[in-house]
């Protein structure tokens, strides 16, 4: 439900501004056409050094032995971006006048990164079997010394709008803002680690994740920067082994991005 | 204009800020005791079966539906012979005897007493009734009869809520059959007491003075008792000596009750044991003329993933077939002798092992081990 609030408080934002610029402006409306589908094309390729992080949803529990009672806590998959990249190419869909128009982005990653499946206490989870070692110490669960893995992607479609330069093709303004809301999908790790000889298929749901998020920029001549966030985040309330109550905030989302402009 | 989009700027913000979920884990109270040393585990069914631990004592009803007794709920707790007790289950209620021993536990209580021992009970038995009732059974007087032979007088005694009653009837058997005795309900709700003769109880309730005496009259008859019996289409089936762990056994009897034939099976000439296996010294369960029986690899000590830790045999006593399900080693079973005991029902891929860390799973559809706990955190 409140995914909807978002997006239709979004979408309507979005039009109220297209509409109130439009008609202040008094501009016609161009819709895409394939014959000008030169002039309706945009491409940036971003770059985000150490200011990538994401967190998926809640996907599994690890359990805690406490006695008579066993602590669940989240697991999550977490990338951290240590050099990031994304290829952004735009779609101008309706253009109102040269001021704002309505774009579609597809924003393509490739990260080196390090991934991660585990508990924000640290306790790496596998899908392997527990053993009397971790019965032992007090877990109902298998774990990992290492992280899972290293490299991640991800594609989503993002719909926004753009005001100022680069808005259209005959905006010649100095300063740009862009926003943007859509989906986000991830897939992490590419490499998976070896570990207990696990294959791939033993992680199956818990390597790929979607979320939705949003995307705001800043396009100056020459560069932009843009900031993209998670939207529909996770509180996960929850009692470590002492009882003592703690929380973990999962389906999270930050990149921070350095752009430039491919082409014209 | 701008006031508007200052309206919207800040409507987005509260609405993005505030969507936050919120999800809650809330600690789970898990059965304990199945998380130390195992003495004994028997399943009755896919999902009802039974455990006693160190710690205390374990009755599933269905997934996620069970009941836990503490140690301390029971003085006799350690004294208990668990291991040797005779089990019965109908409905929800177990009844665990041993002796003059016995223990009653169902959904809402636990109950240990004694058995009425004010006269002799000879190699008694005890069984619960199909309308909940439990009852003990054996030898109490020794007579002398009409051929001038010692015969040995069964009594049956009765455990009710207001209290218990002990009857001597008129069944007999000969001093030259005297042997422990077994029990069993046929599928018309008759008591079957698995002597030689057997006797077919049918008041049981009343003053057991209503039966029938089957005599052998074909084939092996000079049989003593049939243990761990079941009866399946007017058949009686059992073993010639309730299987355990001082005591393998490796023959099984069937008796034709209208035909009066007693058919003696030697277990080994189904199919072979591996080397160094004595025989079953365990009942596991039946499904009509299928019985099944745990068979221990006496290999002992291994660290080798996958070596035969013990054997579970399924017999089709009627095709004379037979079936191995063989439990391997893994990082929770490395010995033989690690294995406290084993569980398994006909009706389930699943084995349960019970070790001195607890209590596991082995899915033979897997071939994996796993703790019995953590297929309850599945389902929770």
């Amino acid at each position: 439900m409140k995914y909807r609030i978002v997006i239709t408080t979004f979408i309507l934002g979005c039009f109220l501004f297209v509409g109130l610029n439009a008609k202040s402006q008094e501009k016609s409306i161009y819709l895409f056409s394939f014959k000008h589908l030169k002039s309706s094309l945009g491409h940036e390729i971003l770059f985000s050094p150490f200011l990538h992080h994401a967190k998926s949803p809640h996907l599994a529990n690890y359990y805690i032995n406490g006695g008579s009672l066993v602590y669940p806590t989240a697991v999550y998959n977490r990338v951290y971006g240590i050099i990031t990249s994304t290829y952004q190419p735009k779609l101008r869909l309706v253009e109102f006048g040269s001021k704002a128009s309505i774009a579609l982005r597809i924003p393509m990653t490739l990260s080196l990164s390090t991934v991660d499946l585990k508990t924000k206490e640290g306790n790496k989870y596998t899908p392997s079997s527990v053993v009397s070692y971790n019965i032992n110490f007090g877990y109902y669960e298998g774990s990992r010394d290492n992280a899972l893995g290293a490299f991640s992607t991800e594609i989503g479609g993002l719909l926004g709008i753009d005001f100022g330069k680069d808005a259209t093709i005959e905006n010649e303004a100095k300063t740009g803002i862009s926003l943007a809301a859509g989906y986000n999908i991830i897939y992490a790790p590419l490499i998976l680690r070896k570990y207990d000889n696990e294959p791939r298929s033993a992680y199956k749901g818990l390597l790929s994740w979607g979320s939705l998020i949003g995307q705001v920029g800043i396009i100056k001549k020459g560069f932009s920067i843009y900031y993209a966030f998670g939207l529909n985040p996770t509180r996960v309330h929850y009692d470590d082994a002492l009882g003592i109550e703690s929380t973990v905030r999962t389906n999270t989302y930050q990149r921070l991005s350095i752009g430039f402009k491919l082409g014209k | 204009m701008n006031k508007i989009k200052a309206t919207f700027f800040i409507a987005l913000f509260l609405v993005l800020t505030s969507c936050v979920k919120d999800v809650y884990l809330d600690p789970i109270d898990l059965p304990d005791v199945l998380t130390s040393e195992v003495i004994r585990v028997d399943k009755f069914s896919e999902n009802e079966f039974f455990s006693v631990t160190n710690t205390g004592l374990y009755l599933q009803f269905d997934e996620n539906d069970y009941v836990e007794y503490y140690s301390s709920d029971y003085a006799d707790w350690t004294t208990f012979d668990w291991q040797q007790a005779k089990l019965s289950y109908q409905d929800g209620i177990l009844l665990v005897s041993n002796g003059s021993k016995y223990i009653l536990v169902s959904r809402n209580s636990i109950k240990s007493d004694e058995f009425d021992n004010s006269s002799l009970m000879l190699r008694p038995s005890s069984i619960i009734s199909p309308s909940g009732v439990p009852l003990h059974v054996g030898f109490g007087d020794i007579q002398v009869d009409n051929n001038n032979e010692l015969v040995y007088v069964i009594y049956i005694e009765k455990i009710e809520s207001n209290g218990t009653t002990k009857i001597a009837t008129e069944m007999k058997v000969s001093a030259a059959n005297y042997d422990a005795i077994d029990l069993v309900f046929n599928p018309q709700g008759e008591l079957v007491i698995t002597t030689n003769p057997i006797y077919v109880v049918s008041d049981w309730n009343g003053n057991a003075s209503n039966f029938n005496s089957i005599e052998p009259t074909n084939g092996f008859v000079n049989y003593k008792s049939i243990m761990q019996p079941t009866v399946v289409d007017g058949v009686l089936y059992g073993y010639s000596d309730a299987p355990s762990y001082y005591q393998s056994a490796n023959t099984m009897y069937k008796f034709d009750l209208s035909s009066q034939t007693v058919t003696e099976f030697n277990l080994r000439d189904f199919c072979s044991y591996p080397d160094a296996v004595g025989g079953a010294e365990k009942h596991l369960n039946w499904n009509e003329s299928n019985v099944s029986m745990l068979v221990p690899s006496e290999f002992g000590y291994t660290n080798v993933n996958g070596s035969p830790m013990s054997y579970i045999y399924s017999y089709n006593l009627e095709d004379e077939t037979c079936d191995i399900i063989t439990i391997p080693s893994s990082s929770f079973v490395q010995s033989t002798f690690s294995i406290n005991d084993i569980g398994y029902n006909f009706n389930s891929d699943k084995v349960y092992i019970g070790l001195s860390s607890g209590l596991y799973v082995y899915d033979k559809n897997t071939d994996e081990t796993s703790l019995f706990i953590n297929s309850l955190l599945s389902l929770k």
